[in-house]
């Protein structure tokens, strides 16, 4: 395979809260040979559940100009996010087939020497491993298999636009698929769709946590070993916010939550800590110990 | 049903498990299948409505609720929270339009504590340095744009 070589938009979120994740997920691409540059002078993506909302413009010349800076550096614009994904993903498409609006957005551009041109792809983490490289290619790279393990697929709900391009947005099997690489156990459940509500949080937090408890409550009856997702928030979420729930609900959910290429990393051999492990909420010395 | 034949409410026999009706509409409108394939469409349906939620999101703010409702359907959360909390939800992102600059400056620039700094130094992962003038030079000149217009 010929060499990859991405520019990374690392986000807020990662770096920000989960610099162990950013560690990890760099740690996995070097020994699956995929290099990355950082995005030099990366603001926020903008947000697309508030920011867009509040003020659209902004949103998109924001957007346009972490695009213009990605144009510059030449090379396809790689996430890791799933909330930026969407972002940057929407105003690149949306820019390409507006010429109206690409003007608007170039015109404000100009006041700092940055010109929108439309000429890099976006492209997420789950492309990247499911249609890029492949489950195959991943497969020769899995030293320690996770046989045994039933591991829940979180997919989250900004990444399903991106589907469409190799996955079916209704009936998605790439982050199932990525969990049997692992050697783990993929299992479907009820509540797999259900979102992660993290929205609610500002709105509606009894809502938030009803949500994250009933996920969280279907997984221990299905005595899953943990949950895998590729969405920050989402993991913040789960992970974090499960002690939210069991504080509220006076539960004692107990289930390790993975960013993938955590999961993919400890399959490859690489070790808890080096997976940044030990900064999660839930800890996962219960799954540790069936594989170590 | 009712059967005008005879003039009365007779039970839907479902002509011996391969029903004429399912045939005959060319709509596709009728469908004959279990309960479970049933709802994990209707899954499906919410599932989709969810991953445009964030963009669909846009279209409940202004569409309003009733929208939602038709879209998405009762069971979906969003929707159940926006009918629940439409007012806590106004003011939320009245509250961003109203902030924007501060929400950019504290959230979009990502201002890095030393905690997580020292954090990121630890693991070593680069510096992180955000194009704070560029961002609002650019702020600026898009609220003087929107006051323009308004």
């Amino acid at each position: 395979m010929s060499t990859l070589h991405f520019t990374l938009f690392s986000g807020c979120v990662i770096p920000a809260r989960l610099p162990h994740i950013e560690a990890a997920t760099l740690k996995v691409f070097d020994r699956l040979g995929v290099k990355v540059t950082p995005l030099t002078d990366e603001s926020c993506c903008p947000d697309p559940t508030s920011i867009v909302f509040a003020d659209k413009m902004a949103w998109y010349v924001l957007a346009a100009r972490n695009l213009a800076a990605a144009e510059e550096q030449g090379r396809e614009l790689l996430t890791i996010c799933s909330g930026c994904d969407l972002t940057l993903r929407l105003v690149n498409k949306e820019l390409r087939q507006n010429q109206t609006l690409k003007d608007r957005v170039n015109s404000i551009l100009k006041l700092v020497g940055r010109r929108y041109r439309g000429t890099i792809e976006v492209r997420s983490l789950l492309w990247l491993l499911y249609e890029k490289i492949g489950v195959d290619q991943l497969k020769k790279h899995i030293t320690r298999p996770l046989t045994g393990l039933k591991i829940a697929p979180h997919l989250g709900c900004h990444i399903i636009h991106d589907l469409e391009a190799y996955d079916n947005p209704s009936n998605p099997r790439s982050l199932n698929e990525l969990i049997k690489v692992t050697g783990a156990e993929p299992i479907r459940y009820k509540t797999e769709k259900l979102c992660c509500a993290f929205f609610a949080r500002f709105i509606d937090e009894n809502k938030m946590i009803t949500a994250l408890d009933e996920k969280l409550t279907e997984l221990d009856e299905l005595g899953v070993d943990g949950l895998v997702t590729i969405c920050p928030t989402c993991f913040l979420q789960y992970d974090a916010g499960q002690l939210e729930v069991n504080l509220k609900t006076k539960k004692n959910h107990n289930i390790p939550v993975f960013y993938y290429t955590q999961l993919l990393g400890l399959a490859m051999g690489f070790s808890k800590e080096e997976m940044g492990l030990g900064f999660h909420r839930v800890k996962a010395d219960r799954i540790l110990e069936k594989l170590l | 049903m009712f059967d005008a034949l005879t003039g009365k409410a007779v039970k839907c026999d479902l002509c011996g498990g391969d029903p004429k009706c399912i045939k005959v509409c060319d709509k596709g409108a009728l469908k004959y299948t279990f309960a479970e394939d049933l709802s994990k469409t209707k899954e499906d349906l919410v599932a989709l409505s969810i991953s445009a939620s964030t963009k669909a999101g846009l279209l409940v703010m202004k569409l309003g609720l009733e929208l939602s409702k038709k879209t998405v359907g009762d069971t979906l959360l969003f929707s159940q929270m926006v009918s629940a909390k439409a007012e806590g939800l106004r003011r939320f992102l009245e509250h961003c339009a109203n902030n924007l600059s501060t929400i950019f400056n504290e959230a979009a620039l990502t201002t890095f504590s030393e905690t997580v700094l020292r954090r990121r130094r630890s693991l070593g992962l680069s510096e992180i340095k955000r194009p704070k003038e560029e961002v609002q030079t650019l702020l600026k000149n898009l609220s003087s744009l929107s006051e323009e217009s308004g």
